[in-house]
C-alpha cells in the first residue's frame, strides 16, 4: 500500500454503489471533519474501497490495522468512532456486526462468517485498495501477470495455462476460457477483437458491477492479457450504461493505465499494442447475448444472430472475437501468477476455481460472496448468508436469474457447480442467487421471472416472442384465479417447446422458472387451479381474507394496520373482514404474527 | 463434398450449404416462413427444425443455417417436429388477425398454406389483438404489421439486396415491429421487394389491393421492357387487366424487380396511348382505319423513293424493338425501302458497342453476366449510376459489398448511393473525364509493373503501342484534369489491379455522349492488361439504356452494319443476305442519325420512317432537329403514344406494347428472353405486323413472316451466335448468346478460351485533351430523377406520382452562395443562349460547381441546352 508510514490507521470505507446509496460520502465527509477537529488527520487516512460484498449492512467502515467491522455506520457516529476508536483505543459496541443467529456482537472482520466462509480470487482485492488508484492495484500484485505473460510466456503458453486451470466462462454457459481463446487465436484474420461482457441483466444481480467498480484494472489485466494471448489489439468493454460509477472508474483506470504504460502501444517494452474502448449499453437485457451485444457495438439494433460463424472466427465486423465476462477476466490475473495448477485445485472436478454470487432476498446477510465451486447451497445460504430472517423457512432459492431455475427445500445441500446445478434444473447463470423463504409464491415467483423475459425478449423468434407472452397469460390466468385443469400440462408443453427451440441463450432458458417450480412445487399450481387458494398468501385474488378464529389472538395488529378501515376488532375480541371494505392489499397478512388470516 | 442422409435419402452437397439446401436437392421440401435465397439466413419462424444426429448424438436444430456435415442423419418429419411446428404456427396465429376472408394475401399466404397443411386447429390459450402501425400514405405500398409475424425478410431484403434500409425493427419483443425511423411514409426506392417478399399480407402493392386473388389471375411470364437487364416479370391479369406484377425466383434476376418493373406498367393503360392511326389531312392528324392509315404510309414512302431515290429515305430504329422487330425493320429499310440510312439511339448509345468492344475483343457485347457482379472484389463504375438507371444490377454491387466487402469505386460526376457504401471511393470527375483516370489508372498499374503478362502475351496484341499512347497520362496530368488527387487515382488504381476478381461497369444513354468510345476503350484495356477477360466475376460490363440496346446491335440496325455484326461492305454477308432477303442491298455505308437529320435539313433526305425513337426529345441539338424534321416532305412515326416528334409527322401508327406482342428481347448479358402476351389488344397492331403489311404494299410481297417465331428461324439461319436459339428452347431462363447450335446452353462468360479473331487488340489511347477553363461556371449534368427513363415512364401514373416533375438538383454550398433555398425558382443559362426556369433542389448527390437536370421530362426541353459536337454544357444559374 502506498500510503505514507506516518499513518498509523486506516478506515477503509465502501464506496460501492449500494453503500453509496445508503450514505457512505456522507460518514466519509463527517469522519474527515472530526478527525481534523481532533487533529488526526495526519495520523488516520481514510480510503474508500471498491465494494465489500456485505451490502445490506452499509455503510461500512473496517478499521486496519485491527480489522474491526463496523456496520450500519451514519455521520452522527463520527465522534464516537473517532473519540472511542482512534483516541481510547476502545472498540465501539454499537456499531459490531452482530450474528443473525447467535445474536452476539463480532468485532473483527475475519470472525465474521460472512467473510470467513469464503474464498476471494475474483474478489481478492476487495474493502483492501482504493477502486480509483492505479499504484493500490499494482501493490497488490497488479499486472504483474501482465507483465508474466507478456515478457516470459508465448501467447500459446498464455492459453496453455488458462486451459490448464480450467476456467470456465462465468457469463452463465460455462465454455472452457482457454479453449474459447485457442479457437480465436486460431483464425489469422486481422484486426481481431476481445470483449468484456458487462451488461449485466439479471435482477438481483450485481457481481460485475462490483468488480468494474472495486477492481477495474482487474478487468482491464484480464483483458490484455487475453488480446496477447490471440493477437488482438483493441478491446472493448460493453457495460450497462445503468452503471454510470462503473463507467467512470473503468475510465479512470483506462486513462491511468494508459499514463504508466499498461495499454497503449509497446505495452511494458514488450512490442505489444492493446488498447481499450467503453461501449455503453442501451438498456436491452438480450445484449448480453454476445452476437447481439456485438450489433449494439457496432451502433445496429441487438439481436443475435445466427452461428456459424462463431464470433470467434467473425465476431464484431466480422472479425475474429473473443468475448469473455467480467468475473472471468478477473480470474486471469492469479491464473497466470499462480499457474493453472492452482486454480484447478480449487472447485470441483468439472467446475474450478471460486463463484461470486450476489445472495439476494429472504436471507439475513444480503450480499456479495465468492466461494469454491462445490459449497453447497445450505453452507451459502445459512453459513453465509446468516439464514432466513424473521424465523421463516427456507423454501426455495433461484439460481441463474430469469434464465435460471428454483431449488427447494430439502435439496439444499446440492453443491454448486455448472453440472449439479443443471441436474436440478436450475443453472449457475451469471451468480444471482434469491432466496426465497415460506412466504414466497412459487407460480408468483414464476410469474415474476416470465414477465421479465416478455419485457425483455428481443422479438426475433416466435417461441420466445409469442410462446413467453402466452405463458404469461396462462400464468396471470392462474394467480388470477382463472387457472383451469389442464393447466400445467399445458405450461410443460410450451415451455419444452421454447426452450427446445428459441434462438438464442434467453429465449432457450426463459421456461426454466416455470419449469422449474413446476417441478418441485406441483401441489402450489394445483391449490391455485383446484382450490383458488394461494398456499402462501401472495396472490390477493386468491386469498379468502377470512380470520381463523383458532389462530388469532385477538391483539388488533391487522386492526392498527388495516389502511381501509376493514377489520373489525375489539379488545378481547376475534378480528373479522368486512369484505366490502377490504382491498385485497395483504398488509392484515403481513401484520399478522400468528398466520391467522386465509 | 460432404454425405449426409436426410429422411432416408443420401446427398452429396457442397461444403457449406445449409441442411434446408441439401434436403432441396435431395427433393425434401422442409417449411420454412423466413428464408429465401436471396437472404442471408435469418433464423426467426423456427419452423425448419429437423433432428440431426451425429456421432451418436441427436439434437434439434433449425436446417435453414446450420452446415450440413459428413454422416448426419437428418430427419425432417417425426410426429415429435411436428406438433413442435404446429405449435409454432399456433403462437403465430395468436396475435395474427384472422381476417383471411377480407386479406389480399389469401391464397398466397404461406402461412395460411401451412397452417392449412399442418392441420392447426384451435390454440389451447387465448389470442391476442396487438395494435401497430398501418401505413396508407406510401406510394405504391401499403404496410399493415397488424399482419406481421416478424420474419423480417423486407428488413433483409431492403437491407442485404436493395441497400437501402428503409425498414428495420423498432421496439423490442411482443411490441416489435418493422417500420421506417419514425414511422413517416416510405421515401424509398419503390421497388416493392417488401410487398413481394412479405409471406403474409402485412406489406402489399398497394394498386393490387382488391383487384383479385392468386388464384383467379391468368399468369403470363415475360420480359420486363424498360431498361436493359431483362428481369422477367409475371403479369397477373384479371378480366383483360394486368392486376399483378412479380418475377419468378428461377428467373435470372431471381425474383427481384425495381420500382419500374414492379410499378411501372400503367403505362399500358395510359389515356394518351394512342389507339388509332393518324393522318396529316388538310395541315392537321386525324383518325382513320388501319388499311387507310397504312397505305397513306405505303404511297408516301414509294413516292420519295421513285422521285428521289432510296437513299433519299432513311429509317430510324429503336433499341426497344424486339429482336424480330428489328431485324424484319433492317430487311425493310434495306430491300423495301432501299436506303442505307438505318440507325437508332443517335448513332451514340451503342457506339461503345460497335466502336470499342467490337474491335478489341471481337463481340460488340459486355463479356460477363451482371449476377457475376456479386463475387467481384472490387467493381469500377465508370460513370454509371446504377442505382437509378439498373436498379436491380446495383443489387449485385450491394450483395458483393455487404456480404464479401466488395469495394465499389464510382468515378463520376455526381454522388451516388454507391459511394456512400462501406470502403467504397469516389473519384469526382468533371463530366466526360471518365476516360481520363481510365488510362491514368491503366498507365499507373502498367508502371507499377501490375500488369498479367502472360496473359498479355498470349491473348492480346498492341501493348507497346498503348503503353506509348499513355505517355502523358500520368496520374499527376489526370489529377490536374479532373481535380482528382493523385492520391486517389493511385489507391483506385491500386485497388483495380490487386483484387482477385474486379469488374468494370459501363452504362450507355443519350445523356452520356461524351468520350463514351473512348471511355470503353480504357476501359477494356484496363480490364485485359489485368487479364479480366475471360474470368469469371471480372470483365467489362455494358448496360444499355433500352430493353434490347444489345439485339437492336445484333440486328444491324447502324449505317453499318446488316443482322450478325456483318458489315455493309463485307461482299460475301452482303450476298449471303441479299439472297436470303430475296432482294439486292443498296450499297455503300448509310447516313447516322446526326448526318440523316442534317441530310433532311440540307434536302438530301426527304422522307423518315422513326420506329420507336422520339429524335425531337432525346436528341441533342433541338432546334436543329426540329428544322430538320419539318423540312421532311415524309415523316412517319411509329410509336405508342403522341409524342412531340410524332406531332410533326404526315403519319401516326400506334403500336402494341411489350404487354400486347410477342418476340425476344436480348439483355445486357446477352441473354436472348421471350416477350409472351399476356393482353390483346386489336386496336393497335405490332410492328412487325406493320413492316409486313407496308412491304407487302410497297411490292415486297416476299417479306412477310407468319409470326415472329419464323422470324427468329431466319436469324438463327444468319447470325452465327443465335444458331442455336429457337423460342422452344428459350424457356424461362431465355438462352445466352453465343450458342452455336441446338445442343448449346450458350456462354454467359465470353473469352474463355481465346478471342475471335485469334487475340484481343488493344486500342491506343487517344491524345489527353485538357479543360478548357472558359465558359460559365456550372456543369449541366443530364441525370435521371427517381428511376424515369423518359419515353415510356412520362406517360406511367405511378412513377409520375412518385416523382412528378423535374428540378433543378445542386449542391449546398452552391445554392448557399446564390443566395438559394430549396424550392426557388431558378433560371438555367447556357452559352448558347438556351435557357430553362426550374425549381432548384437540395441534393446530396449533386457535387459542387454542377447542376443536375433530369433530361426525361419533356417540359424541360433539355436538348435545347446540348449540341452534337458539346455534350458537355456549361451553364449560369441565376434566382429568378
Amino acid at each position: 500500500m502506498c500510503a505514507s508510514p506516518s499513518y498509523r490507521m486506516h478506515f477503509m470505507m465502501c464506496a460501492g454503489t449500494g453503500c453509496l446509496a445508503s450514505g457512505s460520502a456522507d460518514v466519509r465527509a463527517a469522519l474527515e471533519k472530526e478527525l481534523a477537529k481532533r487533529n488526526l488527520q495526519d495520523e488516520v487516512q481514510i480510503i474508500m474501497t471498491g465494494c465489500n460484498g456485505f451490502c445490506a449492512m452499509g455503510p461500512l467502515v473496517v478499521v486496519y490495522p485491527d480489522g474491526v467491522f463496523y456496520n450500519q455506520v451514519k455521520p452522527e457516529h463520527a465522534p464516537l468512532i473517532v473519540e472511542e476508536h482512534v483516541l481510547k483505543g476502545r472498540v465501539v459496541e454499537k456499531l459490531l456486526f452482530k450474528e443473525p443467529v447467535a445474536k452476539s456482537a463480532v468485532p473483527l472482520m475475519k470472525d465474521i462468517g460472512f467473510f470467513g466462509l469464503q474464498r476471494l480470487t475474483v474478489l481478492r482485492n476487495r474493502g483492501l485498495i482504493d477502486a480509483e488508484n492505479i499504484d493500490e492495484y499494482i501493490a497488490r500484485d497488479g499486472y504483474a501477470a501482465l507483465g508474466k505473460a507478456l515478457l516470459e510466456m508465448t501467447p500459446e503458453e498464455v492459453i496453455e495455462e488458462v486451459k490448464k486451470s480450467g476456467l470456465r466462462g462465468r457469463g452463465g454457459g460455462g465454455f472452457p476460457t482457454g479453449l474459447k481463446w485457442e479457437e480465436c487465436a486460431r483464425y489469422d484474420n486481422f484486426p481481431k477483437y476481445t470483449i468484456c461482457n458487462g451488461d449485466e441483466g439479471d435482477p438481483g444481480a450485481f457481481m460485475d458491477r462490483s468488480v468494474m467498480e472495486g477492481d477495474p484494472h482487474s478487468v482491464l489485466e484480464g483483458m490484455a492479457i487475453s488480446g496477447y494471448a490471440i493477437g488482438a489489439h483493441q478491446g472493448y468493454i460493453y457495460v450497462r450504461a445503468e452503471y454510470p460509477l462503473a463507467i467512470q472508474r473503468l475510465e479512470k483506470a483506462m486513462v491511468d493505465a494508459r499514463e504508466y504504460g499498461l495499454l497503449g502501444e509497446d505495452i511494458l517494452g514488450s512490442g505489444f499494442d492493446f488498447d481499450l474502448a467503453i461501449a455503453p449499453g442501451a438498456g436491452a437485457f438480450v445484449c448480453g447475448e454476445s452476437t447481439a451485444l456485438m450489433f449494439s457495438i457496432e451502433g445496429k439494433r441487438g439481436m443475435p444472430r445466427i452461428k456459424p460463424p462463431r464470433s470467434a472466427e467473425a465476431g464484431l465486423w466480422n472479425q475474429p472475437t473473443n468475448l469473455n465476462n467480467v468475473e472471468t477476466f478477473a480470474n486471469i490475473n492469479p491464473i497466470i501468477l499462480n499457474g493453472g495448477d492452482w486454480f484447478a485445485s480449487i472447485g470441483t472436478e468439472g467446475s474450478k476455481g471460486t463463484k461470486v454470487f450476489a445472495l439476494t432476498g429472504a436471507v439475513n446477510n444480503v450480499g456479495l460472496v465468492e466461494v469454491p465451486m462445490g459449497t453447497s447451497l445450505k453452507s451459502l445460504i445459512f453459513d453465509i448468508g446468516g439464514g432466513i430472517p424473521k424465523k421463516r423457512k427456507f423454501k426455495a432459492a433461484q439460481i441463474g436469474g430469469p434464465s435460471g431455475g428454483c431449488i427447494p427445500n430439502g435439496m439444499e445441500d446440492v453443491e454448486i457447480d455448472y453440472e449439479s446445478l443443471q441436474g436440478v434444473g436450475a443453472m449457475m447463470g451469471s451468480g444471482g442467487v434469491v432466496v426465497m423463504d415460506d412466504a414466497t409464491c412459487m407460480v408468483d415467483t414464476a410469474r415474476f421471472f416470465t414477465d421479465f423475459s416478455v419485457e425483455e425478449s428481443c422479438g426475433k423468434c416466435t417461441p420466445c416472442r409469442e410462446g413467453l407472452k402466452a405463458m404469461l397469460d396462462k400464468l396471470t390466468d392462474i394467480v388470477e384465479g382463472r387457472g383451469e385443469e389442464g393447466d400445467v400440462e399445458y405450461l410443460q408443453e410450451l415451455g419444452h417447446h421454447i426452450n427446445s427451440t428459441s434462438h438464442c441463450g434467453l429465449g432457450k432458458s426463459a421456461a426454466n422458472p416455470v419449469l422449474s417450480t413446476i417441478r418441485y412445487f406441483r401441489n402450489e399450481y394445483d391449490a391455485h387451479i383446484r382450490d383458488k387458494h394461494c398456499p402462501a398468501l401472495v396472490c390477493p385474488e386468491l386469498i379468502d381474507f377470512v380470520v381463523i378464529e383458532e389462530k388469532c389472538k385477538k391483539c388488533g395488529l391487522c386492526y392498527k394496520n388495516c389502511p381501509s378501515d376493514a377489520i373489525i376488532w375489539e379488545k378481547k375480541q376475534v378480528a373479522r373482514i368486512d369484505l366490502s371494505k377490504c382491498t385485497k392489499c395483504r398488509t392484515c397478512i403481513t401484520n399478522c404474527r400468528f398466520g391467522a388470516i386465509r | 463434398m460432404v454425405t449426409l442422409t436426410i429422411d432416408g435419402v443420401e446427398v452429396s452437397v457442397e461444403r457449406g450449404t445449409t441442411i434446408l439446401e441439401a434436403a432441396e436437392q435431395a427433393g425434401i421440401r422442409i417449411p420454412t416462413l423466413c428464408h429465401d435465397k436471396r437472404l442471408i439466413p435469418y433464423g426467426s419462424c423456427r419452423l425448419c427444425m429437423v433432428e440431426v444426429t451425429a456421432r451418436g448424438r441427436t439434437r434439434t436444430m433449425p436446417a435453414c443455417f446450420n452446415p450440413a456435415r459428413d454422416g448426419m442423419e437428418v430427419a425432417t418429419q417425426t410426429e415429435k417436429l411436428n406438433s413442435s411446428r404446429r405449435m409454432q404456427l399456433m403462437l403465430l396465429l395468436r396475435s395474427h388477425p384472422l381476417l383471411c376472408p377480407s386479406c389480399d394475401a389469401a391464397g398466397d399466404c404461406r402461412l395460411q398454406d401451412l397452417v392449412h397443411e399442418y392441420e392447426v386447429g384451435a390454440p389451447p390459450f387465448a389470442r391476442e389483438s396487438r395494435y401497430f402501425h398501418v401505413d396508407n400514405e406510401s406510394h405504391f405500398i401499403r404496410h399493415n404489421m397488424n399482419l406481421c409475424i416478424r420474419c423480417g425478410m423486407c428488413v433483409r431484403i431492403c437491407d442485404e439486396v436493395q441497400g437501402q434500409r428503409e425498414l428495420s425493427f423498432i421496439k423490442r419483443g411482443m411490441e416489435s415491429e418493422v417500420s421506417t425511423d419514425f414511422g413517416r411514409p416510405l421515401d424509398c426506392e419503390f421497388c416493392g421487394q417488401c410487398a413481394s417478399v412479405c409471406p403474409v399480407g402485412a406489406i402489399s402493392s398497394k394498386w393490387l389491393v382488391g383487384t383479385g386473388r392468386q388464384f383467379e389471375l391468368k399468369k403470363t411470364d415475360t420480359t420486363c421492357a424498360f431498361c436493359s437487364l431483362g428481369c422477367t416479370l409475371t403479369l397477373g391479369e384479371k378480366n383483360d387487366k394486368i392486376v399483378y406484377v412479380d418475377s419468378p425466383h428461377a428467373s435470372p434476376n431471381e425474383g427481384n424487380l425495381c420500382v419500374k418493373g414492379r410499378y411501372g406498367w400503367p403505362y399500358v393503360y395510359a389515356e394518351q396511348r394512342l389507339s388509332k392511326p393518324l393522318i396529316r389531312k388538310n395541315g392537321s392528324l386525324q383518325e382513320v382505319d388501319w388499311n387507310e392509315a397504312l397505305s397513306f404510309v405505303a404511297e408516301g414512302l414509294m413516292k420519295v423513293k421513285t422521285a428521289s431515290g432510296g437513299t433519299s429515305l432513311a429509317g430510324l430504329g429503336s433499341a426497344r424493338l424486339t429482336n424480330e422487330e428489328a431485324y424484319v425493320f433492317n430487311r425493310f429499310v434495306r430491300t423495301v425501302m432501299e436506303t442505307p440510312n438505318l440507325d437508332h439511339g443517335g448513332g451514340q448509345a451503342y457506339k461503345p458497342l460497335t466502336g470499342a468492344f467490337g474491335p478489341i475483343l471481337g463481340y460488340p457485347a459486355g463479356t460477363n453476366s451482371v449476377r457475376e457482379l456479386r463475387d467481384a472484389d472490387v467493381i469500377l463504375l465508370f460513370g454509371a449510376d446504377i442505382t437509378e438507371t439498373h436498379p436491380v444490377a446495383k443489387n449485385e454491387v450491394i450483395i458483393a459489398n455487404g456480404r464479401k466487402k466488395s469495394r465499389p469505386i464510382v468515378v463520376d460526376s455526381m454522388q451516388t448511393k454507391l459511394t456512400e457504401r462501406m470502403g467504397s471511393l469516389f473519384l469526382q470527375v468533371p463530366p466526360g473525364t471518365e476516360y481520363v483516370i481510365a488510362n491514368a489508372m491503366l498507365k499507373w498499374i502498367v508502371d507499377q509493373d501490375l500488369v498479367d503478362k502472360k496473359a498479355l502475351d498470349l491473348r492480346a496484341e498492341g501493348f507497346d503501342e498503348l503503353v506509348a499512347s499513355l505517355a502523358d497520362y500520368t496520374v499527376e496530368n489526370a489529377a490536374r484534369v479532373t481535380g482528382v488527387t493523385a492520391d486517389l487515382i493511385t489507391q483506385a488504381a491500386k485497388a483495380y489491379a490487386e483484387a482477385a476478381n474486379a469488374a468494370i461497369v459501363l452504362t450507355s444513354g443519350l445523356n452520356r455522349p461524351a468520350e463514351t468510345v473512348e471511355l470503353a476503350q480504357a476501359a477494356i484495356n484496363l480490364a485485359l492488361v489485368t487479364g479480366r477477360v475471360g474470368k469469371r466475376s471480372c470483365g467489362v460490363h455494358f448496360l444499355g439504356e433500352k430493353a434490347n440496346s444489345q439485339g437492336a446491335v445484333d440486328m444491324g440496325l447502324s449505317p453499318d452494319l446488316l443482322p450478325g455484326f456483318n458489315r455493309m461492305d463485307d461482299e460475301a454477308a452482303r450476298e449471303k443476305i441479299a439472297k436470303l432477303w430475296d432482294a439486292p442491298l443498296p450499297e455503300g455505308k448509310g447516313l447516322s442519325a446526326r448526318e440523316m437529320l442534317a441530310k433532311a435539313e440540307s434536302g438530301d433526305i426527304r422522307g423518315l420512317y422513326v420506329v420507336g425513337e422520339n429524335p425531337l426529345e432525346s436528341y441533342p441539338g433541338r432546334a436543329q432537329v426540329e428544322k430538320a424534321l419539318t423540312s421532311l416532305e415524309f415523316l412517319v412515326v411509329q410509336d405508342m403514344f403522341m409524342t412531340s416528334t410524332a406531332k410533326l409527322a404526315h403519319a401516326v401508327l400506334p403500336v402494341a406494347s411489350f404487354a400486347e406482342k410477342s418476340g425476344t428481347y436480348t439483355s445486357t448479358d446477352r441473354r436472348v428472353q421471350r416477350l409472351t402476351p399476356a393482353l390483346k389488344n386489336t386496336a393497335v397492331k405490332s410492328d412487325l405486323e406493320i413492316f409486313t403489311a407496308l412491304a407487302a404494299m410497297m411490292g415486297k410481297p416476299s417479306l412477310t413472316y407468319a409470326g415472329p417465331e419464323r422470324v427468329m428461324e431466319e436469324i438463327a439461319g444468319l447470325v452465327e451466335v443465335y444458331a442455336g436459339i429457337t423460342y422452344g428452347r428459350l424457356g424461362t431462363r431465355g438462352l445466352v448468346w453465343p450458342c452455336v447450335d441446338a445442343e448449346d446452353p450458350g456462354k454467359e462468360l465470353l473469352y474463355e478460351g481465346g478471342f475471335p479473331g485469334g487475340k484481343a487488340r488493344l486500342a491506343p489511347a487517344p491524345p489527353l485533351k485538357e479543360l478548357s477553363g472558359d465558359g460559365l461556371p456550372m456543369y449541366l449534368i443530364p441525370a435521371i430523377l427517381k428511376f424515369h427513363s423518359g419515353s415510356m415512364s412520362e406517360h406511367s401514373a405511378s412513377l409520375l406520382e412518385v416523382c412528378p416533375a423535374g428540378s433543378a438538383e445542386m449542391n449546398f454550398k452552391d445554392l448557399k452562395a446564390l443566395g438559394l433555398k430549396d424550392g426557388d425558382t431558378v433560371t438555367i443559362t447556357s452559352g448558347n443562349g438556351a435557357s430553362m426556369q426550374v425549381k432548384a433542389k437540395w441534393s446530396r448527390r449533386a457535387v459542387e460547381g454542377s447542376v443536375i437536370v433530369p433530361y426525361h421530362f419533356s417540359a424541360l426541353k433539355l436538348n435545347t441546352f446540348t449540341e452534337w459536337d458539346q455534350p458537355v454544357v456549361k451553364v449560369k444559374v441565376e434566382k429568378v
